[in-house]
């Protein structure tokens, strides 16, 4: 199964995968807040999310992680659209905004211009080896 | 418009008013954006015989043409003013993430007129604009404020998002040589242009924006943005040295060739400078590297000291900070150099100038001019808690911070040594060392801003090419030969191609301008060809040249520093001499098409369509 995998200690936080994600989807317009990969930015951490299936409520219980000694809210690195948070979510019309690899075969935009190597595209080669 | 928003936001703080005006696309297209456009604004509505902290200094933040397109290091952009540091034309360069929220809130230029009566800031949310009381937030240093600003936004998925400019204690006193902080540790530092913002009252601008940015031709638009990252990621200077030491990467190689100074420019090539090199840096403090927008060179990133006096998380410095608070003042502890530069971020001052400032104190103190019971504290070379003081009181105008908050040679007149303060036209001077690199000599004597280095970085030619190639590009540093041409050429097109699109000047080690100029050209949409982008930087060059003259800046002021006019170079290429500035500037002169004085023809003005702006 293909994969984005995310090396969150690699990541500088330039966001370039956020202004590529958004032209992608947006014939060539560029806009972070309507970006299906978005960084989660806090002090010098930087955690690249890649967004997933949406949801249409907040959750009723909330898991915390604890990362570096310190402690997160779970909605901090959820990848759901959700209506507690703007992130995944089209500001000006409120659509859910999930990843989509950029297409069939998978050629993620985000992973094309992320030189620091925190995202990378996995399993692509191991499914063409099992369709054969 | 594509790339460009297309508005221009003004606000008139006497009347905590604002309007939204149209960028016109033919001004656009002229004077790109960054320094281009500012200048052009400035030339047309702001005296230049005014008080520059007065009423009618204007207060312009410019963003780069590419800023928030994605091109990459596309981010820089620009805060400009008149400087009451030079008096002359004042634009200070920053990245970050702030630029790129104004343009996605969908705004070029912001314009602020006029002087509040109590302080405030603006808040930009698209189209809702806001001028409030900020008096919770004056007093406040540039990390607090941040915070404070930050915390008072209701969703914290917001306040992420939030981007924050703001003056710290400096520009608030009217400090010249403060600077206007962005997402914390990033600086528009030169040219004292935060104390043109804490003399309006504007104690930070605050920007959240969601709308698009759009690029003329996507397809061919994306296509030169990967071919620029696939010359960086095949550079090993761009994509792995850069990002691994920042642009202090370079420390130990400029003091091989002489360039990076020591002891107030008194000596040259010491040994010791390897222990406060980037290198050193990265390797015993660095936490990580941190990119701006769409940058993928990533030079900066927060370093932390454990313990000791220095103890704190702060950002890793830039050569500048490095050569100038390092080794020029006799520093050679990694760790004094960090909690200076934070020191400077967290009050926001220059750490260029404030560095010369110290370096000049410290000369001062040992050669005997500048008793102890004056200073209240030892200033000998090399102490590290010295420099910490000395610029928490410029920040505060308290002790010699009083002086030194003057900028310029100030304290070095109070002690009767006014060749003590390097610098050019007030400004600190930058950390290459002329009479190794005679090109850079002419650089920083004909800046339009000052004793700056960044106009034209002669030393790719002079310096960098011999080392690291290409050979074909490498010229000798030390003779005159067509380094007024070459200076000359770098300035236009630099101005133009690099500083008003809105790249950053570090990426050139990666991408080169026949790489840049196809990503400006596909984002705007406009048919340029390469010449009229270089003429346009020309033209942008003699419209600042015109407001420094008209400003009472002349050729008088174009004059490298006594100490590296008359006392030979100790070491490097250029040994046992120096540079022979004057024969340079006349032919430089007669190139640019200015009569003896440095004054732009009446001919040459109307070649670029500047007709009838004479003195």
């Amino acid at each position: 199964m293909p994969r984005i995998k995310i090396d969150h200690k690699k990541c500088t936080g330039c966001r370039h995968c956020e202004a590529a994600c958004s032209s992608e989807h947006y014939d060539g317009s560029i806009n972070p807040k309507k970006s299906r990969i978005r960084i989660f930015i806090e002090g010098e951490r930087f955690y690249p999310v890649i967004s997933g299936p949406p949801t249409d409520a907040e959750c009723t219980s909330k898991i915390d992680y604890v990362l570096h000694g310190e402690e997160y809210d779970e909605c901090t690195l959820c990848r759901a659209s959700c209506p507690t948070r703007p992130w995944f979510r089209e500001p000006d019309t409120d659509v859910a905004l999930k990843c989509d690899f950029c297409g069939d075969p998978p050629d993620p935009k985000c992973v094309n211009v992320c030189i620091s190597g925190a995202l990378e595209l996995t399993g692509v080669e191991e499914e063409k080896k099992e369709a054969a | 418009m594509h790339a460009w928003a297309g508005k221009i936001l003004r606000v008139d703080l006497s009347e905590r008013e604002y309007d939204i005006e149209d960028l016109d696309p033919y001004f656009a297209k002229m004077y790109i954006g960054a320094q281009g456009t500012a200048t052009r604004i400035l030339y047309d509505e702001v005296d230049p015989t005014i008080d520059a902290l007065g009423e009618e200094n204007k207060l312009i933040f410019s963003t780069g043409a590419l800023v928030g397109t994605g091109a990459v290091t596309g981010i820089r952009s620009v805060w400009a003013a008149k400087s009451p540091l030079t008096g002359g034309i004042a634009f200070s360069n920053v990245g970050g993430y702030f630029p790129a929220e104004v343009k996605f809130a969908g705004y070029d230029m912001i314009i602020f007129e006029g002087i509040a009566d109590d302080p405030v800031m603006l808040w930009i949310d698209d189209d809702e604009i806001e001028i409030m009381d900020a008096d919770h937030l004056w007093g406040k240093d540039v990390f607090e404020t941040e915070d404070i600003i930050k915390s008072e936004i209701d969703d914290p998925w917001k306040a992420m998002d939030t981007r924050i400019a703001s003056i710290g204690p400096a520009g608030e006193n009217l400090v010249k040589i403060a600077a206007i902080m962005s997402d914390k540790h990033r600086a528009a530092a030169r040219c004292g242009i935060g104390a043109v913002m804490g003399s309006k009252n504007l104690k930070a601008v605050v920007a959240h924006g969601t709308k698009d940015v759009s690029v003329a031709v996507p397809e061919a638009f994306n296509k030169s943005v990967n071919a620029a990252l696939g010359a960086i990621r095949a550079s090993e200077r761009a994509s792995k040295v850069f990002p691994a030491y920042g642009s202090a990467g370079l420390v130990n190689f400029y003091n091989e060739v002489g360039l990076l100074p020591h002891m107030n420019f008194k000596k040259m090539a010491l040994p010791e400078a390897h222990k406060i090199s980037g290198q050193a840096v990265a390797d015993g403090y660095l936490i990580r590297n941190q990119g701006c927008f769409s940058c993928p060179m990533s030079c900066g990133g927060p370093a932390e000291v454990k313990e000791g006096p220095f103890e704190g998380v702060s950002h890793r410095p830039e050569y500048e900070t490095h050569a100038l608070m390092g080794p020029n003042c006799g520093i050679y502890d990694p760790e004094a150099l960090l909690k200076g530069n934070n020191e400077c971020n967290r009050l926001g001052i220059d750490t260029m100038d404030m560095a010369c400032q110290v370096s000049c104190a410290m000369e001062l103190y040992e050669e005997g001019h500048l008793p102890e019971s004056d200073a209240g504290m030892k200033l000998n070379f090399g102490n590290g808690e010295a420099l910490v003081t000395l610029i928490q009181q410029t920040a505060y105008r308290e002790g010699l911070g009083e002086l030194i908050a003057e900028g310029g040679a100030t304290l070095a007149e109070k002690y009767g040594q006014p060749d003590l303060f390097i610098g050019v036209k007030k400004m600190g001077y930058a950390g290459y060392d002329a009479r190794n690199a005679y090109g850079m000599a002419l650089g920083v004597v004909t800046s339009t801003r000052g004793g700056c280095h960044c106009r034209a970085y002669t030393l790719v030619r002079e310096a960098l090419a011999h080392a690291f190639g290409p050979k074909e590009m490498a010229v000798d540093p030390v003779s005159m030969q067509g380094k007024a041409e070459m200076l000359m050429m770098m300035q236009n097109m630099q101005t133009a191609l690099v500083d008003c699109a809105g790249f950053c000047q570090f990426s050139m080690s990666g991408q080169p301008p026949p790489l840049l100029f196809p990503q400006l050209a596909t984002a705007t949409g406009v048919n340029y060809t390469m010449p009229e982008v270089v003429i346009n930087g020309e033209r942008i060059w003699n419209l600042q040249k015109m407001f420094n003259l008209k400003a009472g800046i002349t050729k008088a002021d174009d004059v490298l520093p006594k100490r590296l006019r008359e006392e030979p170079a100790t070491a490097g290429p250029g040994k046992g001499k120096n540079p022979d500035v004057e024969t340079m500037l006349k032919y430089y002169y007669m190139l640019r098409g200015w009569d003896e004085e440095g004054v732009p023809t009446p001919q040459k003005l109307a070649e670029l369509g500047l007709e009838g702006q004479g003195l």
